[in-house]
């Protein structure tokens, strides 16, 4: 979840840690987005190049696509947008307003990648469950035993 | 023969390129207008003055109907392949056997005229519109007629025609009740 603690430099931008959803892709891959909706005029300008995915792309994008369902819901004097829905719940819109049918194709592919979490500033580009699998270095990893047995006997009792 | 849908035709034909053209290209096109871009005040704002209450009521009336009505059917054609021996077929049962001249038989006579065109109408699913049953005097007028092929540009119409994946669906007419009748 993002960073909710709120300090003294007031910043909005939430924060928050690299995640997947239960390490989706390791075995299977399961899309997360369940839906989409376009939203467009059928008389405005703006949404020309909405249109002309709707006659040209979206059927293409459909079958390759099975599992996520397609809402096709023209609404006068709407601004063009997509709505994308995912497993998770997350509900996020873009809005195609003057883009080519060109364009619309790369925003909704990227809706399709895309797992539901929300966007946020990565803390860490990395995250990992097996942060090591040898066991995390400590000065005496690689020693030989008779020469640190004292000095670990030392550390134990500075550390009581 | 075209009575059911003679309201809508006569609608259609104020939108229709040119009516001439039905004849002379291979394949026609035709304006999918659905009440939605239509809007209403278009006759009035035709031959109306700003004055004319009565027409714009007629019309507005009228577009009312037309919305109540079910999504209008396709209209793409596509000539069948067997079309001239069908209609030789016809025309040798009008003049009581086979003939040559078969392209040369009239259908200017009315009864003769509404038998073939209704007839054609059920077999090729196709029908003549009104203001071309005057042009159609011969077998060769109904052959050429038959044999234009017609596009229809109605996305809406196209898009169901395909087969749609399962899970696509599209709600075209979902918010047309919410569409600004403005004049």
């Amino acid at each position: 979840m993002a960073n909710h603690i709120v300090g003294a430099t007031g910043r909005t931008v939430t924060s928050g840690f690299l995640k997947s959803v239960l390490q989706n892709g390791v075995g299977r891959y399961v899309c997360q987005l369940q839906r989409i909706t376009l939203k467009f005029c059928k008389a405005s300008g703006q949404s020309r190049g909405v249109r002309d995915y709707v006659e040209n792309h979206l059927l293409d994008f459909a079958a390759v696509n099975p599992g996520v369902v397609v809402y096709v819901t023209p609404k006068p004097q709407i601004h063009a947008r997509v709505v994308a829905e995912y497993l998770n719940g997350e509900i996020h819109t873009v809005f195609l307003d003057k883009k080519s049918a060109e364009e619309i194709q790369q925003h909704v592919q990227s809706l399709v990648w895309r797992s539901g979490q929300p966007l946020v500033r990565l803390r860490k580009t990395q995250h990992t469950e097996n942060p090591s699998i040898q066991g995390q270095w400590t000065p005496f990893t690689n020693r030989p035993s008779n020469t640190t047995a004292a000095l670990e006997e030392k550390l134990k009792s500075l550390a009581k | 023969m075209a009575a059911p849908l003679a309201g809508k035709t006569l609608f259609r034909n104020f939108f229709a390129l040119s009516r001439k053209s039905f004849h002379l290209q291979k394949a026609t096109v035709c304006t999918g207008s659905r009440a939605y871009s239509e809007g209403g005040g278009l006759l009035s704002s035709l031959f109306g003055g700003s004055g004319d209450k009565e027409l714009a009521a007629a019309e507005q009336e009228a577009l009312d109907v037309l919305s109540q009505r079910p999504t209008r059917k396709s209209r793409a054609y596509q000539p069948p392949p067997d079309l001239q021996e069908r209609l030789e077929g016809m025309a040798a049962e009008i003049r009581g056997g086979p003939t040559e001249n078969w392209r040369n038989v009239s259908v200017e006579n009315i009864s003769t005229k509404f038998q073939v065109l209704s007839r054609c109408y059920k077999e090729f699913g196709h029908e003549v519109p009104n203001a071309e049953l005057a042009n159609m005097k011969t077998f060769q007028d109904v052959l050429e007629f038959y044999k234009t092929a017609v596009v229809d540009n109605d996305v809406y119409n196209q898009l169901i025609e395909k087969d749609l994946p399962p899970n696509v669906n599209i709600q075209w007419d979902a918010y047309d009740h919410l569409v600004k009748k403005d004049s």
